[in-house]
């Protein structure tokens, strides 16, 4: 007897263990769906016979009745409040006239406005920086392209000759036109008008070193003038098609970027409650 | 302005009156649109918060359901103004259910509250109605603890009554989808309840 308890307890968990197994492969969406009375011919019978047979898979299907008809049987909950919209209310609900376009941004057909006014705004101020940088480097390369000390030379002389400097870029783009004196200058400096910016602008370092033992302070210049504003133009003519295209294109966006932003903004606040 | 009476059935007697007062409300009466909100606001209401058990929420969701309702009057294309404002009110309340998920609040507080659930009768007895409210209050903590999309498509079928095909048109899904969302929810639903199935056998 003491020995058969044993045995008969290990059998019943066995089985228990058995049978919770083989439930555990059973399929318990088919169940769910035959409990639904959701299933054609074919599952209807395939999961008919599982309720049948297994007792877990039977167990479930018959809570999954209870639960579908306690939900059905909730409850409704009570009304805190009315929800009766006042006049008010009404006239800014639907508003006429421009307030109507206006207020269509705030629909959620429009929805996608704030994102795009978001993105337009992001990529105009990305844009104008990036414009920004080229022009900031271009500017790095006209001063690295001759030494820094007589970079800052040809400065200081300029602030010696205060008066020449304003004619600087306009003498650049007029150099054919200056007087003999000039032009022997300018030849002398040699290659002011050659394309090449690195080039012209070492030369005429050394050209405005000459002039600055030989004076004549204004034409030196000039020349210098001629050759900074040359080194300068020259790489931003290159670019000018992108160049300019970028800063233009990155306002375009920012401004239609912020004008959706304020629209809706705008059309928010007329509908708000 | 699209005349709505040719093109819809005015047999049923509800249906004919909600035609009526909407296209008075098209043409300007809020009288007529608070007439139909007067109507069906109980309705919505319990729809709304079965979907999003926060009453407060539940009744700003009501109120915006209402207010777009009235905002698009215009877009209501015939059939049931019932459903259609049922629509309304469901997508308000899956905008809010997605607000919620990615502004995770504190779940569902009130629903330990039963203040809200309605009285009950003076002749009930003590122990059917304890149990009653029971039942209620853990079967809306289990609702509240599965997925949105489940919840949606269980309150829609189990408590609205649509059938498959309405709900799926209704929440943009397949017929499928929405089959599976049901079958899977109260399978869910019997997870959570699995200690507290008593209280809804026999």
């Amino acid at each position: 007897m003491a020995d058969r308890e044993p045995d008969d307890v290990r059998a019943r968990l066995t089985g228990m263990s058995s049978d919770s197994e083989r439930h555990a492969r059973h399929d318990a969406l088919l169940v769910a769906a035959f409990a639904a009375g959701d299933l054609a011919d074919g599952e209807r019978e395939q999961a008919a016979t599982l309720v049948a047979e297994c007792g877990a898979c039977r167990s479930l299907h018959d809570d999954l009745i209870a639960i579908a008809r306690a939900t059905a049987a909730l409850p409704a909950a009570v009304r805190p409040r009315d929800f009766r919209i006042a006049p008010e209310q009404a006239a800014r609900l639907r508003p006429g006239g421009w307030r109507r376009f206006v207020a269509a941004f705030a629909s959620p057909r429009f929805a996608m406005t704030r994102q795009l006014g978001v993105g337009l705004t992001t990529l105009g101020l990305a844009g104008l920086l990036i414009s920004s940088i080229p022009s900031l480097s271009l500017g790095g390369m006209a001063a690295g392209a001759s030494p820094a000390p007589e970079y800052f030379s040809v400065d200081a002389s300029q602030e010696a000759a205060p008066f020449a400097s304003p004619a600087a870029a306009p003498a650049a783009s007029a150099a054919p036109a200056f007087g003999p004196d000039d032009g022997q200058t300018l030849q002398g400096s040699g290659g002011v008008l050659l394309p090449e910016p690195v080039a012209p602008a070492a030369t005429d370092v050394v050209t405005s070193e000459n002039d600055t033992s030989g004076g004549g302070g204004a034409q030196r210049d000039n020349a210098a003038g001629v050759d900074e504003g040359g080194g300068a133009i020259g790489p931003a003519t290159d670019q000018g098609g992108v160049g300019s295209l970028l800063p233009v294109a990155s306002a375009i966006a920012l401004a239609a970027g912020v004008a959706l932003l304020l629209a809706r903004r705008a059309a928010r606040r007329m509908t708000a409650r | 302005m699209e005349d709505l009476r040719p093109t819809t059935v005015v047999d049923d007697p509800v249906q004919r009156r909600d035609l009526i007062l909407l296209e008075r409300a098209r043409s300007g009466d809020l009288e007529a649109f608070n007439d139909l909100v007067s109507c069906y606001q109980d309705q919505l209401f319990a729809l709304v918060v079965r979907m999003v058990p926060d009453r407060d929420q539940a009744s700003d969701v009501t109120q915006e359901a209402f207010f777009s309702a009235y905002r698009n009057l215009g877009g209501f294309r015939g059939g049931s103004v019932k459903s259609w404002l049922n629509r309304i009110a469901v997508n308000a309340a899956m905008d809010t259910q997605r607000a919620r998920k990615r502004r995770p609040v504190q779940p569902y507080p009130e629903l330990e509250d039963e203040s809200w659930q309605p009285p009950a009768t003076e002749d009930a007895d003590p122990v059917h109605t304890a149990l009653a409210t029971e039942r209620t209050t853990v079967l809306n903590a289990a609702l509240a603890s599965i997925t949105e999309d489940q919840r949606t498509a269980i309150v829609l079928f189990d408590v609205e009554g649509y059938d498959y095909a309405e709900i799926a048109e209704m929440t943009g899904v397949s017929l499928g989808t929405v089959k599976s969302r049901i079958h899977r929810g109260r399978l869910a639903l019997r997870d959570r309840l699995a200690n507290r199935m008593e209280l809804f056998r026999g």
